[in-house]
């Protein structure tokens, strides 16, 4: 399936995930650690856990930012 | 997915407590921690003045509203502090977030900058490429700001956001580097210290992701950049403790733990007859006859006598 993911920030892509794949899975192999992110799928934030499905779209937000 | 407690759409899987949250049961869970480190380790007591050091991002704006919501119950009188470090495309713009909420909730501010206190900006004191990096240079001076500002507002004690990410990646760059002293003071609460407005941290077992979540439930409008200095060890053992959290889930919180049960023992092995002085040059307490921050400003060639 495909979904569209944009990092906060930077970019936006399409990605193929296979199906009923996570957004944990998608993180993974963007080698992205959950802890250092907040994940909207369709405007809500949800966790990591919840299944995606074709067109989707991701918007990652990077939390970690010093100061 | 369903929150575990209520059945609403769930926002969060805590996995280290094995449950899901919805928004409300998150918002609930960060105010009941907060409340809880502030009752457990007797942070505030009624009739204080506490100010809270406000960067304008997520950890330090959720603080100011969670203390603001208190203010009455618990009895003390919150102002907040925000210094300018003079970080260009950075700072600006979360000063300007700080104003924001100040205005709204009423509450007594003062910004300082290092361009007023010192002369110079952080970026133009970079530009003389210095001898340490420069998290050392800013650091420093912005702690020496954050307790003469406190002073400045008659603070009784300093609130800073340093959340359980924040704390655990001091505890391992203290390790690393060796200082014993620094360590040591890693509690949710500073020792009183003659000189120094007495810092507490009543965020430091909530995880850095619950607060960003935290903010972003609430609405509270945050400025989510990051520092252009920001790079070295710690950023990478930042790195690896999230790898480690993600893997290993409730990691950083046992690190934590274990530190403050050992923390009373490692405090014995500093030197007991250790003074503070007043620094010569700016009055500020010392180690020796010059402070730190006075030692880095020198190195820059920036007196302050």
């Amino acid at each position: 399936m495909k979904i569209r993911v944009k990092v906060w920030g930077r970019g936006e892509e399409e990605r193929e995930l296979p199906e009923g794949a996570s957004v944990e899975k998608l993180l993974e192999g963007m080698e992205i650690d959950r802890e250092a992110v907040v994940v909207r799928v369709n405007g809500r934030i949800c966790p990591e856990s919840e299944k995606l499905s074709a067109g989707d779209e991701v918007l990652i937000i990077p939390i970690v930012t010093g100061g | 997915m369903e929150c575990s407690f209520c059945g609403r759409r769930a926002v969060y899987e805590r996995r280290y407590a094995g449950v899901l949250l919805c928004d409300r049961h998150l918002i609930k869970s960060v105010e009941h921690r907060f409340r809880l480190a502030v009752s457990k380790h007797e942070l505030i007591k009624r009739g204080e003045r506490v100010t809270v050091a406000v960067s304008g991002g997520k950890d330090s704006l959720s603080l100011l509203y969670l203390l603001a919501d208190r203010e009455d119950a618990w009895g003390f009188e919150l102002s907040a502090l925000t210094v300018d470090e003079g970080i260009d495309g950075y700072r600006e713009r979360s000063v300007e977030k700080t104003r924001r909420a100040v205005a709204e909730l009423g509450v007594e501010w003062k910004l300082l900058s290092f361009k007023e206190r010192f002369g110079r900006t952080l970026d133009e004191m970079l530009r003389g490429n210095p001898r340490l990096g420069p998290c050392t240079y800013c650091g420093v001076l912005r702690r020496r700001l954050l307790n003469e500002g406190a002073k400045e507002l008659g603070a009784d004690k300093l609130a800073t956001a340093h959340n359980l990410d924040d704390e655990v990646q001091a505890i391992f760059l203290d390790y690393i580097r060796g200082d014993l002293q620094r360590l040591c003071r890693l509690g949710p609460k500073y020792e009183p210290r003659e000189g120094f407005v007495p810092r507490i941290k009543p965020l430091r077992e909530i995880p850095e992701k619950e607060m960003a979540l935290y903010a972003m439930l609430r609405r509270v409008d945050f400025y989510l950049g990051s520092c252009p200095h920001r790079r070295g060890m710690h950023a990478e053992i930042e790195r690896f403790l999230n790898r480690l959290e993600t893997h290993h889930p409730n990691s950083k919180l046992m690190i934590l733990k274990f530190f403050d049960r050992i923390r009373p023992k490692l405090t014995e092995l500093l030197p007991q007859d250790f003074n503070l002085q007043s620094c010569k040059l700016c009055g500020e307490p010392a180690a020796g006859e010059i402070c730190r921050s006075c030692h880095l400003l020198a190195d820059l060639g920036i007196t302050t006598a």
